[in-house]
């Protein structure tokens, strides 16, 4: 019989992080399983975006702590790499501007330093804007951006070498429960594996795993549309977001802009939209006109998963000691990692979480009657 | 004399082989994803061709009989070519 194991189901930044920081504290018989690739699902679909401003505070507790996760793997990390260029939220109308004013109270009381600035103080953060209706913007000069690609790999790299065994392509088919516990998994071409603790970060995949054992999680796939197009001259440093649409343009540091949008289709419906694709141009071209002579290359969708609350399930599932939950992150699961990989170590090596907000988003809150509240989903 | 694979990217024959055997690199779509090789202006349609054909020799294993999902060729998306953003303004859609 193999030794038993601390597996983690899903091969996402989460599952990545989570890996990395068991590992960190000392733990050497962690097993990553990925059905398909590393990267594979929500994580490689992501905007890239990072910000701490947020309209809740458990988020906004949660994200402070990501970015200083997100400084020091750049600092630890070969291979990661985070560039704090701020994000830009464009105001269109007065409604707007007084709403960001009070937001930005909120930042400030919760030690974000955002700051509502005016349209001479947008033209100096970026030079490239054209104005237009633009009224004021919501300045986040702690927010920041990173590359998927390169931070997964750069992990994968690193758990390796730290003898994480990753097993890609490889499917977990089913979890065994005995008692209070699960005692193993099966897994697809390998058989049943006995385990430690268990992992679930999967995703929307972790709904299924989860079905057969009776737990039925409260999250959706909401599909969300990206495109990104061929490496243009420098635009624009911040990610920047027209606040009334939800559109949104962010450079990456290669010089490719991915634009995206709020752009509704129905739950799993993976159909790609033009309609999409004319509202994002359209809006961001009003603010930043040559990325008309841009080329498309790319469109794609991804999944927001979205719980009732918009906030993530992060603990152990109700009934069990070792089984940890940790998806549902509504758009945010990239720039959360850091810390919810830290909180899921914690979880399972110390038995609870570092933060009292991390102890907020049990998976068991909404059975309890506890919703958070959150008004920025986007970006 | 460098042997270019993917001439957007600017990615060698030999980067190519030294991250496979490094990073124990499976498939081509971490491959990509590593060395950006089918991320650049031709979206692929140059170098993917050329790495299925080197393949066998890449991962040591036989192409032949594999599926096309087995292969875990990159996942191909719109647009075929690039096409500029100017032509998304939506004006000609709003006139219709």
């Amino acid at each position: 019989m193999r030794r038993a194991e601390i597996a983690i189901v899903g091969g996402g930044i989460t599952g990545l992080s989570a890996a990395y920081y068991l590992s960190l504290m000392g733990i050497d018989n962690i097993s990553i399983y990925e059905a398909k690739y590393i990267g594979y699902g929500s994580t490689g679909r992501c905007a890239a975006g990072i910000r701490a401003s947020f309209t809740s505070e458990v988020h906004v507790t949660l994200m402070k702590e990501a970015i200083k996760g997100w400084k020091k793997w750049s600092e630890e990390i070969d291979g990661v790499k985070f560039y704090q260029d701020g994000y830009l939220w464009l105001l269109t109308n007065d409604k707007e501007v007084r709403l960001h004013k009070e937001i930005m109270s909120l930042h400030n009381s919760l030690g974000v330093p955002t700051k509502l600035v005016d349209r001479e103080e947008v033209k100096e953060i970026a030079p490239n804007i054209v104005l237009s209706d633009v009224m004021a913007a919501l300045y986040d000069p702690t927010a920041g951006k990173s590359s998927p690609f390169d931070t997964t790999l750069a992990l994968r790299r690193l758990l390796l070498k730290r003898g994480v065994k990753i097993h890609e392509y490889t499917k977990v088919l089913r979890m065994i429960r005995a008692g209070s516990k699960i005692k193993s998994i099966t897994v697809e071409g390998v058989g049943e594996q006995e385990v430690e603790y268990v992992v679930i970060a999967a995703g929307f995949w972790s709904r299924e795993l989860l079905q057969p054992l009776g737990y039925e999680i409260p999250i959706i796939g909401d599909p969300h549309h990206l495109m990104i197009t061929e490496k243009v001259s420098p635009l624009v440093k911040p990610l920047v977001i027209h606040k009334a649409s939800g559109s949104y343009l962010n450079q990456l540091p290669t010089g490719k802009i991915i634009l995206g949008a709020e752009y509704p289709v129905r739950e799993n419906d993976l159909e790609l939209r033009i309609g999409f694709i004319i509202k994002a141009v359209k809006m961001m071209s009003r603010y930043f006109p040559s990325i008309l002579n841009a080329n498309l290359q790319r469109i794609w969708i991804g999944y927001y998963l979205k719980t009732p609350d918009h906030h993530p399930l992060i603990g152990f599932l109700p009934g069990l000691e070792n089984a940890v939950i940790a998806t549902g992150f509504s758009g945010h699961g990239y720039m959360m990692s850091p810390i919810i990989g830290e909180e899921i170590a914690n979880l399972v090596v110390k038995g609870r979480p570092r933060l009292k907000a991390t102890e907020k988003l049990r998976p068991s809150r909404f059975e309890e009657g506890e919703m958070l509240e959150e008004k920025a989903i986007f970006g | 004399m460098p042997r270019f694979v993917c001439l957007c990217e600017e990615v060698t024959l030999e980067d190519i082989e030294k991250v496979i055997k490094e990073e124990k690199i499976k498939d081509l779509e971490t491959l990509k994803r590593r060395l950006h090789v089918g991320m650049g202006y031709c979206g692929g349609r140059y170098c993917i061709n050329l790495l299925l054909k080197l393949y066998p020799k890449l991962f040591n294993k036989s192409p032949r009989y594999r599926t096309a999902d087995e292969l875990h060729i990159p996942t191909a998306r719109p647009p075929v070519r690039p096409v500029r953003l100017n032509n998304f303004k939506g004006e000609a859609l709003e006139k219709s």
